[in-house]
């Protein structure tokens, strides 16, 4: 679809939720570059916001939604809470990465506070791992343990230049997007921790350059 | 209408203020949003922060040409779970006869008939009988377009232009009587 072509009838169908995901990733695609789009299919979503409003007039949270609400939004500011408990994550992460560890040690996260979202969920999910392997003649000795519900990944790396950037690989169009974190470095081993939701078929290493030096292989083993 | 935009403003600049506004003031509604779709509280609750996180992260998801902030989450919020809901159903291979016995039996139809949708179902009834047709399936059953071109015998062409039309016509009935 060329952005001369405005999908009109397909901007209210996009509203009412009636595309698949690749057509409505399309037509994403086509609103970010073109201003007239975007305006009738913002006016076609305002009309079934009010749907939605005359559907639910006075939506109200439970006691118990407002809880957990709390408890991810803290989360969602993870840099300060992951940086507060990065030890204990580099920990496990590192047990891992040397088959030590099967699942985490509960009495490592009895110890925990309540907001500690990342070392849980390396707890609670069914996780993989797979190995960096080094492009041209870069030197890589590192890994990344993921969720494999897609939550979180974890890139652990030993003797690395700690400005590498991590890129996701992802998994409808193998675009590699770069994350804006950074690792963090302990001693020889570098570790950088990310909660998303963000799709992802792979990852790469790259210099502050955006040269990439590693590429995750396949995965091998599943845990937890 | 001022404070509205100054949030998308501010959100589109990625205040970190404006995400916690967003929550306190949408959270409920977008859970509500989900969970009509979804069922499950705890599935509607991750449904938004998944989507609110990506949107979030990605610079390029909201601009403020789109329109209102609050109409954008709303229709993001439920097209993502469209797709988890479509998702699961092809994952446990559920036959498109026993989608629609659960849809038609389903509280969203029954729910129609609730007092407080009195505007809304006002609003349908202003629609030719072809085009509300379309737009209650999409809206109330959740099908897709090509679900819709089955289920009614139409090409898919028709769907659309139905679709569109009646969706105006909604917004003139919104904007005209109540907005």
């Amino acid at each position: 679809m060329s952005a001369g072509d405005h999908p009109l009838e397909d901007l209210a169908l996009y509203a009412l939720g009636m595309l698949d995901t690749d057509r409505r990733d399309d037509i994403d695609a086509h609103v970010d570059a073109c201003s007239s789009c975007a305006s009738a299919l913002g006016a076609h979503e305002a009309t079934v916001a009010a749907m939605v409003d005359a559907e639910f007039p006075t939506p109200e949270l439970t006691s118990d939604a407002r809880r957990r609400l709390a408890h991810r939004r803290s989360a969602m500011r993870t840099p300060r809470n992951i940086a507060s408990l990065r030890g204990l994550a580099v920990a496990a992460v590192l047990a891992l990465a040397v088959g030590v560890l099967g699942v985490v040690d509960l009495r490592q996260r009895d110890a925990l506070r309540d907001d500690d979202v990342f070392l849980s969920a390396i707890v609670t999910s069914h996780f993989a791992h797979a190995q960096f392997r080094a492009i041209g003649g870069a030197h890589v000795d590192a890994k990344v343990v993921y969720d494999r519900g897609g939550r979180w990944y974890e890139v652990i790396a030993r003797d690395i230049d700690p400005s590498y950037r991590v890129a996701v690989v992802t998994r409808d169009g193998a675009i590699a997007r770069e994350r804006p974190e950074r690792f963090v470095a302990r001693g020889r081993t570098s570790v950088l921790a990310i909660e998303t939701p963000e799709a992802f078929a792979g990852f790469e290493l790259r210099t502050r350059d955006g040269d990439v030096v590693a590429r995750t292989a396949t995965p091998s083993k599943g845990g937890r | 209408m001022h404070l509205a935009r100054d949030l998308e403003q501010a959100f589109v600049e990625r205040d970190p203020q404006a995400l916690d506004t967003v929550y306190s003031l949408y959270f409920a509604l977008l859970c509500a949003v989900a969970r009509s779709t979804l069922g499950g509280e705890s599935d509607a609750e991750d449904c938004v922060h998944d989507l609110m996180l990506r949107i979030w992260l990605s610079k390029d998801s909201y601009r403020l040409e789109r329109g209102a902030l609050r109409s954008y989450l709303i229709v993001c919020v439920r097209n993502e779970a469209l797709a988890r809901k479509r998702k699961a159903a092809r994952r446990h291979a559920l036959d498109v006869h026993a989608m629609r016995m659960n849809v038609d039996d389903s509280a969203d139809f029954a729910a129609v008939d609730h007092v407080e949708l009195k505007r809304l179902r006002d609003a349908l009834r202003t629609l030719p009988d072809a085009q509300r047709a379309v737009v209650e399936l999409a809206y109330f059953g959740d099908r897709s377009q090509s679900e819709i071109s089955s289920e009614l015998g139409l090409p898919l062409g028709t769907v659309k232009s139905r679709v569109a039309a009646g969706l105006q016509k909604l917004a003139a009935e919104f904007t005209g009587k109540s907005r």
